[in-house]
């Protein structure tokens, strides 16, 4: 947004006659399939307050976006009301059109007829139209009671912040020094490289894990723009977008302290570990996972392959260890859960370690076990021929007949349903058992807490939409790189890395960043100086005692508070308000919803 | 509104550079007139499905459908509401009869 | 030919799908100036033709529009669509393209897109936008959310009857204009120039083409989008709601018998994405995938797999050896099950849809800027472990399926990773 737009739009709109444009949309036909949406806009053309309604195919798009802005200019709406999707789609994409049009963006309000009637009342056409009706126009009584606000706006410290200096953190630090932002990585482990080191020989580049650790970290020690804290215990995480404050404990004890703008949380992912007795895990030597296996092997001379003191002539590949998890059938995790979700890179980094095994040691007879072999990638197919002209010895089974192993002194009897032969039972023995583990996220449970980030059911990280926002959490100013928000291979953690940290460089391009204005407001005249609301407030020093005017008041600080409105609640004056959401709009709404 | 001679000059124009228009088209357009005439005609009837308007029309049933969306788009008729293998079209605005 | 017509950028960005908008929005939102150059009337690429996207079933136009439109209004990008660029030279550290902006036969500047040059063109025409199964004119605006809302005249299918002058309010019909040149110099380049459907010239059994009731992914997405060709879920034969759909996973993907041996990543999740859609739309439809692997592989990908099968979709491990038909034009799928019966058999469907893979739209290195390919004709990282965008071309970066198949989620964040280069790169200089 250009400063000239800016000014424009603080304009104090509110002071005119309110004029409110009410826009229905069709979102395609996911509204209109159910909601009769000219009845709605004739509805509603007809409510007080109300100068235009109209429906339209989508109202997100260019015409739909110019449908309102030529009211404004030719009808003079200056408040408008869209019932269309949910607010944290297109709220700001409307408010953008106010905004352009020089009307204050926070003089409009979005109406969600999409999840909260058309969607939910399928089955209902003429109560979901009735019930659109209500829901817009109590969206009409909230908005002519609205003012024009203003963002808050916040000085930002220019530096971003990265927790965890693995492939995601250093490439997310070099991408915001490229762009000329100071980047501070903390690593708790004592060295940079996370995963990487471990990862032996890597798909496709077929470089070692360790020489990209290397190539990546000596980018980062040349960067001036990046400091570097391994041994970075951290401790407390608070604030608030544009000025986080990260405490930690440096390796000698000492504390220490990182101001940052934006925070990338680059924390990364461990391999699932299979609980004692899954296959055989942990009461048999000769039962390892794919990252052990893979680690062995690149120590072990080529030739023979010798383990635990005998010969390995066969060895079996069991895949979706820990991933696609079926409920009912596999033992829940710790915190209750199954891993229901696909690990992505374990089928691929499993045919890599056949190749890799069968170049190594070709004597060595290779099952692999599998639901489905997701090689996805470009060359990924190409790994999965060569194991098969390698002569690994595929079998498939469902995922409600999973494969059973029995282990003894002599070995391991694998019994596989093979769909691959229609079903038939199959039974061999292996003398060494690699599990083809998954990826579960790193615990990063105190930070989640601290600045309370959100998670998906899969535990990882969760962005706010996969293809609007797909590297922003919830909290703002916080992002997320690599493989804390999902399982991916070593290019997709650069593309994630990069991109989240242009996402940073974006909310730093301007020396302070706007804050939504929905605060709490205190009215002083109403204010008895009670103190009944500090205590509610969750938010560490959003609200305080202080005086105002030789009176004993409430006083909010506006960037700290969130808007939450516990304050509101107990105040047994109404002297409190959340900007945006006053008791005086809820009121009338609910008047709107309730007459008959 | 365009200005009938300037119009005139530039289809005059258009056709020294690129020559006349070629019969190919003009027939193609012909023959879609027809078909969408002999349609719109079954339509007359009361409402039909595809393969009815095709049998009606003489026309291949893959044309006739490419021929209805065509229609419909442009308003020239409209869905009938109802369940069925083969939906039903209606002159726009129900003017069936 | 007019005068040329000068524009100067920090990065210029061919394409305009959701990885070439992503990247223009990712660096004007840093501050740099920013030029696209989309072939096509309209940006938006192929996402914006798309019904629903997986696995959030958002419709895509609620995606894309508002991208769309972000872009049509941010100061810093300017879009030049139906234009293409001929070349591009590097001199030192600025670019130069060369860049054609064909005729639409109307005056843009006085366009106020009312449509009635559409509405009263006689000459009707298959739109591609709807894969050829609903119609367009001669003139037309080419979909909807078009961006922008211009006509675009095809001469070679006008009758020369000037009826559209004649509907036209603001005298903007110009039957003469020309191709004008534009010039674009730019510090930094970002290709984004996205993907085809693989062809199925090589694949004649299947049918494509022949079959009427075999049809592309692209064409089943237009018959669930709201606004589709026919309104509705019909088969393009005869206009039947079908009650048996088939699709045919890996048709043109993992086949090196049509030298396209890697996944497309994103067909086992478009089709079950399908699926979903059409039970919903067609509760009574038997809906059958055959399959090899299902590759359901991102962030709630399984479980949108795992849903799929609790609404009764069919998977089938099978490979499908051919289609054919029967009198009614219904498609006989011959397939060779992978589980239960070795024997082949053959399954009578209503409608069949072939999952195309992707290969690439435009050769990356017809620009002779140094820019590599991988043996399929996509565009090759030069060191894919530091960086996901940064190619063997000086200052010119790739975004997207430019470099191989992903799905909508994986070409957003690779986009703004490739914005995020650039820009390092133009910091640089």
């Amino acid at each position: 947004m250009d400063e000239k737009v800016k000014e424009e739009a603080s304009k104090d709109n509110y002071r005119q006659e309110p004029k409110v444009g009410v826009y229905v949309c069709h979102c395609g036909g996911n509204i209109s399939d159910i909601i009769d949406v000219k009845a709605v806009a004739a509805a509603l053309a007809k409510y007080p307050g109300v100068t235009v309604a109209r429906e339209y195919a989508f109202m997100c798009s260019s015409n739909g976006q110019d449908l309102i802005t030529e009211d404004i200019k030719t009808l003079g709406v200056n408040r408008t009301v869209v019932a269309a999707c949910s607010p944290s789609l297109h709220e700001l994409t409307f408010r953008g059109v106010l905004q352009r049009a020089g009307v204050n963006p926070y003089l409009h309000e979005h109406v969600n007829i999409r999840e909260q009637a058309s969607w939910v009342h399928k089955l209902d056409k003429a109560g979901a139209t009735a019930k659109a009706i209500k829901l817009a126009q109590a969206g009409v009584e909230k908005v002519l009671r609205k003012d024009a606000l203003n963002a808050i706006r916040v000085a930002a410290e220019q530096r971003v912040a990265v927790i965890g200096g693995g492939a995601a953190g250093m490439k997310a630090a070099l991408a915001a020094a490229g762009k000329g932002l100071e980047a501070v990585i903390l690593e708790k482990t004592p060295r940079l490289g996370g995963k990487l080191p471990e990862l032996g020989k890597m798909y496709p580049s077929g470089e070692e894990g360790a020489a990209v650790a290397k190539k990546l970290e000596d980018l980062v020690l040349a960067e001036k723009k990046i400091t570097v804290h391994t041994g970075a215990e951290i401790d407390f995480v608070s604030g608030f977008v544009g000025n986080f404050k990260i405490n930690f404990k440096k390796p000698d004890g000492s504390s220490a302290q990182v101001k940052a703008g934006a925070i990338v949380m680059a924390t990364g992912y461990e391999h699932y570990k299979p609980y004692k007795g899954e296959f055989g895990y942990g009461e048999d030597g000769t039962v390892l996972t794919l990252p052990a296996f893979t680690a062995l092997m690149k120590k072990l001379p080529a030739g023979r392959l010798e383990y635990g003191g005998r010969e390995i002539k066969s060895l079996t590949l069991i895949h979706c260890v820990g991933s696609r998890q079926v409920e009912g059938v596999h033992k829940p995790q710790a915190d209750g859960k199954i891993n229901d979700y696909c690990s992505r890179v374990c089928c691929t980094a499993a045919l890599h370690a056949a190749n890799q095994l069968k170049e190594k040691y070709p004597g060595v007879r290779v099952y692999d076990v599998y639901r489905d072999i997701r090689a996805y990638g470009m060359k990924h197919e190409e790994y999965y021929d060569k194991a098969s002209k390698d002569g690994v010895l595929f079998m498939r089974h469902n995922e409600l007949d999973q494969p059973v192993v029995v282990s003894d002194r002599t070995g391991h009897t694998v019994k596989v349903k093979d769909v691959l032969t229609w079903g038939e039972e199959l039974e061999f023995k292996t003398d060494l058992l690699v599990l083809v583990t998954g990826m579960t996220p790193a615990d990063i449970s105190l930070i989640k807490s601290q600045l309370k980030l959100p998670s998906g059911a899969d535990r990882f990280l969760q962005e706010v939409h996969p293809k609007l926002r797909p590297v922003e959490l919830a909290n703002s100013g916080i992002f997320v790189a690599g493989a804390a928000q999902y399982p991916m291979d070593s290019t997709e953690v650069m593309a994630s890395a990069g991109t989240a940290a242009a996402k940073a460089a974006i909310l730093l391009a301007e020396p302070d960043i706007p804050l939504e204005p929905f605060v709490a407001v205190v009215d002083e005249h109403k204010c008895t100086g009670c103190g009944l609301c500090p205590p509610e407030c969750s938010y560490d020093g959003a609200l305080m005692m202080g005086e105002h005017n030789g009176k004993k008041v409430a006083v909010v600080n506006p960037a700290l508070c969130k808007g939450c409105g516990a304050c509101v609640a107990v105040c047994p004056t109404r002297a409190i308000n959340v900007a945006g959401w006053t008791l005086e709009q809820f009121d009338a709404m609910v008047d709107a919803i309730a007459k008959e | 509104m365009a200005d009938a001679k300037k119009l005139a000059e530039q289809l005059k124009k258009l056709n020294e550079l690129r020559g006349p228009v070629p019969q190919a088209l003009r027939d193609r357009v012909a023959a879609q007139n027809k078909a969408q005439k002999a349609i719109l005609d079954a339509l007359k009837a009361g409402p039909k499905t595809a393969p009815e308007l095709a049998a009606a029309a003489g026309l291949p049933q893959d044309k006739t459908l490419w021929h209805v969306a065509a229609l419909r788009k442009y308003g020239k008729l409209a869905d009938v509401p109802g369940k069925g293998d083969y939906p039903k079209y209606e002159l726009k605005g129900g003017d069936a009869k | 030919m007019k005068t040329l017509e000068k524009i100067e950028v920090d990065a210029l960005v061919v394409g305009s799908g959701i990885a070439g908008l992503q990247s223009a929005l990712d660096l004007a939102d840093q501050g740099y100036t920013v030029a696209i150059v989309e072939k096509n009337p309209s940006i938006g690429g192929k996402m914006i033709s798309l019904s629903k996207v997986f696995p959030t079933l958002d419709c895509a136009s609620c995606i894309t529009t508002p991208r769309m439109a972000s872009v049509s209004h941010h100061p810093r990008i300017q879009a030049l669509t139906y234009s293409t660029v001929d070349g591009i030279k590097r001199e030192g550290k600025t670019f130069t393209a060369s860049v054609t902006r064909k005729p639409r036969y109307i005056d843009e500047k006085e366009c106020i897109s009312c449509k009635r040059c559409e509405e009263v063109c006689p000459v009707y025409l298959p739109d591609e936008y709807e894969q050829g199964m609903g119609a367009k004119k001669t003139i037309s605006i080419p979909f909807t959310n078009a961006i922008p809302q211009y006509p675009v005249m095809h001469p070679e299918h006008c009758i020369r009857c000037g009826a559209c002058a004649r509907a036209c309010p603001k005298d903007c019909l110009e039957f003469l204009q020309e191709p004008a040149p534009v010039e674009i110099k730019a510090k930094a380049v970002i290709l984004a120039t996205g993907y085809e459907t693989t062809p199925m010239t090589a694949k004649k059994q299947y049918g494509m083409g022949a079959l009427p009731n075999v049809i592309s992914p692209m064409a089943a997405e237009r018959l669930l989008a709201p606004h589709g060709p026919y309104g509705r879920v019909l088969r393009p034969s005869d206009g039947m709601v079908p009650g048996s759909i088939a699709y045919v996973q890996c048709a043109g993907s993992r086949d090196k018998s049509i030298g396209i041996p890697y996944c497309s990543r994103v067909c086992c999740m478009y089709a079950i994405k399908q699926a979903i859609l059409l039970s919903g739309s067609l509760p009574i439809a038997d809906i059958t995938i055959y399959y090899m692997d299902i590759r359901a592989f991102g962030k709630g990908y399984e479980q949108f797999y795992n849903n799929a099968r609790a609404m009764g979709i069919n998977f089938v491990k099978a490979k499908v050896a051919r289609i054919t038909e029967d009198d009614k034009h219904n498609p006989i799928v011959r397939i060779e099950k992978q589980e239960g019966t070795s024997a082949p058999e053959e399954v009578k469907h209503e409608l069949v849809v072939l999952s195309q893979g992707l290969v690439p739209a435009c050769d990356g290195t017809k620009f002779n800027l140094g820019v590599g390919n991988n043996d399929f004709g996509f565009v090759q990282l030069s060191d894919e472990t530091s960086s996901s965008a940064v190619t063997a071309g000086t200052g010119v970066f790739a975004a997207g399926t430019v470099k191989g198949p992903r799905d909508i989620p994986d070409s957003v964040v690779d986009a703004g990773a490739a914005a995020m280069e650039a820009a390092a790169y133009i910091r640089r200089l």
